[in-house]
């Protein structure tokens, strides 16, 4: 077995949705699944679209990266934050490994690899790129395609979903994966290759925007709303293309459908900081009036205990004697305890209408190993809460514990912990197997016939 | 005989060679030459990455324009 592959990673692309409540209404989709290996693919944790494209290129648990979130601390200081990059991954992801191993790779707007570096092919990265000036291709020509392709016009985000019109949105969501799969077809046709892959990210801002739209149970859901299938046609749509894509790949190229999280209603946000705060474990010199971003904060870090960063879901620290400037909590007769206590304690939260806020919580060893190259500089514990159904919130300055989904503009969504995948063309039996996200890069190799890297944590399906 | 001036040689020890040479059995690497290429090349890799760990990514303005855009996802305050 020596196979091309062609990787579709389509952000938090939903398993419920794509396979089975609208599988009927998918049928490229439907029939692809059917001759593939397939299943519920658990993502990183956090499954944020930063930690678990990583780990699902590097074949590695977020743990062996060098970074816990879209903004990471650095150096443990308490507001120093560097923004995820290309530069802080190791370069083990699948494409970095298959140029060494003389494989032509094509890389299309994959988070986190701005700025984009030499490959053994091309690369285009993803958001987080500032603008078009940028560093964003390699080679550097590959920026002049694109715009010829574009009319100028390569869009590599949406300008802001939470708050512009739906109708204006809708418009760039489309436009942003029209040009991507011109970029697909135009690349396929023109230049070599035997590893591609393409992410997709307008479906992530389209599940952030619209949820609450399709959505019944959704406590910012309209039944009147005339967006209730944005997320359906979008889906359609990318039903359509993964058909033509087919068309377009030989019968010696492997397909890897993937999404690299699920999508979850988000009733509104858990306010942790506050929380600590009312609690005790945070000790702010000066409360903001109106809710104000944590990292302008006036805390008095010599006597707090523990700290969250992070949106959506919690990343938790403790403030280490050693590690942290003004860290107090000794390592050897506090830390457990108080990683215990605070899980204890979140687990007493209820949420506004009485019922638990149910929160899961992981002590960091716990999912990254006891050996994960990078486990010091990960958060204490991770957390999320309600099965995903209230997102963190990590802004001081409100009145109650939680708020409404559309406080920071219109977003009804979290990221959920089950991927999906699809292994297409293998040449293995189909079937139905529930995999992890760290799994795909090794299938790749199998498939391509290269070593599978002995440091790779994830198991081949094929 | 036509030499390619592009190619050297290096030595390794021979039971390290007879280990690569089971260990590509079946694999696309037709040779230990090709596969003792593939892992320098990956170990080299890794370590210019480290350098260039070093470099600014981003500066000033650009910086401003993607902490705008976290801002815009959801990710920042």
């Amino acid at each position: 077995m020596e196979k091309k592959v062609f990787v579709l990673g389509i952000d938090s692309f939903e398993f419920t949705l794509a396979f089975e409540n609208w599988a009927e209404h998918l049928p490229n989709l439907s029939a692809l699944r059917k001759k593939s290996i397939w299943g519920k693919m658990q993502s990183a944790i956090p499954p944020l679209s930063c930690t678990a494209w990583v780990s699902f290129a590097r074949g590695k648990n977020p743990g062996q990266s060098n970074f816990h979130g879209f903004m990471s601390r650095k150096n443990f200081s308490y507001n120093d934050f560097q923004i995820v990059n290309s530069t802080l991954i190791e370069k083990d992801r699948v494409w970095d490994i298959l140029g060494n191993a003389g494989k032509k790779v094509i890389v299309i707007n994959v988070p986190v690899t701005f700025p984009a570096y030499s490959v053994n092919g091309i690369m285009v990265s993803s958001f987080l790129t500032p603008n078009t000036d940028s560093n964003f291709t390699y080679p550097a020509e590959i920026k002049n395609e694109l715009a010829q392709l574009t009319g100028d016009n390569y869009l590599l985000d949406v300008r802001d979903f939470k708050r512009m019109p739906k109708d204006e949105l809708l418009e760039q969501l489309y436009l942003m994966a029209e040009q991507k799969f011109s970029v697909v077809e135009k690349f396929l046709k023109e230049k070599e290759w035997d590893f591609f892959i393409l992410g997709i990210m307008a479906t992530d801002r389209l599940q952030h925007a619209f949820w609450a739209d399709m959505d019944s149970g959704h406590p910012a859901h309209d039944p009147n709303s005339e967006y209730k299938d944005a997320i359906f046609d979008y889906y359609k749509m990318l039903d359509k293309k993964i058909g033509e894509l087919l068309e377009l790949l030989d019968e010696n190229t492997a397909l890897v459908l993937m999404s690299d999280h699920g999508g979850k209603r988000m009733n509104g946000f858990f306010n942790i900081n506050q929380w600590l705060a009312e609690k005790g474990y945070l000790k702010v010199n000066k409360m903001p009036e109106t809710p104000a971003a944590f990292e302008d904060a006036d805390i008095n870090w010599q006597e707090t205990k523990v700290f969250a960063t992070g949106n959506y879901i919690a990343r938790i620290f403790l403030n280490v004697k050693g590690r942290e400037p003004n860290g107090m909590i000794e390592r050897d007769t506090e830390y457990e305890s108080l990683r215990n206590e605070i899980i204890a304690e979140l687990g007493k939260v209820t949420t506004p209408d009485g019922t638990p806020l149910n929160p899961t919580v992981y002590k960091r060893e716990e999912i990254y190993g006891k050996n994960a190259k990078y486990l010091e500089m990960q958060p204490d514990l991770v957390a999320h809460f309600s099965d995903f159904q209230w997102g963190a919130n990590q802004m001081l300055g409100h009145k109650t514990l939680f708020s409404q989904a559309a406080e920071k503009g219109r977003n009804m969504s979290n990221h959920y912990r089950n991927a999906l995948y699809a292994v297409y063309n293998s040449g293995a039996e189909p079937r139905e197997q529930d995999i992890k996200i760290i799994d795909l890069a090794p299938t790749i190799f199998k498939l391509m016939n290269v070593p599978i890297p002995v440091d790779m944590e994830g198991k081949s399906v094929v | 005989m036509a030499v390619d001036t592009n190619i050297t040689t290096v030595s390794i020890p021979k039971p390290l060679a007879d280990k690569i040479k089971a260990k590509i059995e079946g694999t696309g690497f037709n040779s230990v030459s090709s596969y003792v290429t593939y892992v320098l090349r990956q170990v080299l890799s890794v370590t210019e990455d480290k350098e260039k760990e070093k470099r600014e990514v981003f500066d000033e303005d650009a910086e401003r324009q993607v902490k705008e855009n976290l801002k815009k996802l959801g990710y920042l305050d």
